[in-house]
């Protein structure tokens, strides 16, 4: 348990996550975790980003019935999407590129 | 300048020369692949299954992009910076999937990670001592 959580804990440390969220597998919300002022623009995202995760599941599935997706990142225009789905639960990571690299209270 | 030496050609077979891309598909904005190209180190698949998984592979990957794309634009219209540049999917069987558009043109790149390289580089050293065993043989006879 201390394991995820160490995980968890040095994912949020890093400079450019805006927020970490771990969602089952209905879409439904089991942790989140925010960076400053982040909440309403993050939540929009992550509402769309589990559906979007099982389409990319299903094309890869689609291609090779024997094959998986194990990782599944976006790169938006000032944004990263990254999300890793398991077996019961999936965890979005959202992170900013590019110019503002940082979080703005830097 | 940039635009007298961009040669999309050239680019395709330097992509195409990698080590690590076994496959690519650029299709257009229909779907329709325009070009493709697999390696195939045995030689033994006809031309038409490449085809046929070119336009599996595109009407795939343009369903998923638009979705990807117009959903993520929806959700922050007033920002304008959701657009989508790239997606990578990787897959259990050690490779990965580039998606990225230009225009009105995708490309998906197949890339291998890690370990199948390097399985890769033992199938492409066993295809050639089977050939050099097979000229052996016929420098015998």
């Amino acid at each position: 348990m201390s394991e995820i959580q160490d995980i968890q804990t040095r994912i949020r440390s890093h400079t450019s996550v805006q927020c970490l969220v771990v969602v089952n597998n209905e879409g439904k919300l089991v942790q989140s975790f925010y960076g400053q002022d982040r909440k309403e623009e993050c939540d929009q995202i992550i509402k769309t980003v589990p559906q979007l995760c099982f389409k990319a599941r299903s094309t890869v599935r689609d291609l090779d019935p024997t094959n998986d997706l194990i990782f599944f990142r976006i790169k938006l225009k000032s944004k990263e999407i990254l999300v890793a789905p398991d077996k019961d639960f999936m965890l979005i990571v959202v992170q900013n590129c590019g110019k503002n690299d940082r979080r703005d209270d830097e | 300048m940039m635009q007298d030496t961009y040669n999309p050609d050239e680019l395709l077979k330097g992509l195409a020369a990698q080590e690590s891309i076994e496959a690519y598909v650029v299709f257009n904005n229909d779907g329709v692949p325009l070009k493709y190209f697999k390696k195939n180190p045995t030689g033994d698949k006809t031309k038409d299954q490449t085809q046929e998984k070119a336009v599996h592979q595109s009407a795939l990957f343009q369903d998923l992009w638009n979705v990807a794309s117009k959903v993520l634009k929806q959700e922050q219209r007033f920002q304008g910076e959701n657009e989508v540049e790239c997606m990578r999917l990787r897959t259990k069987h050690s490779f990965e999937y580039i998606v990225t558009q230009s225009g009105d043109f995708t490309i998906v790149v197949k890339q291998l990670c890690g370990k199948a390289i390097e399985e890769y580089r033992i199938l492409l050293e066993e295809i050639a001592k089977i050939q050099a065993e097979a000229e052996d043989e016929k420098k015998k006879k």
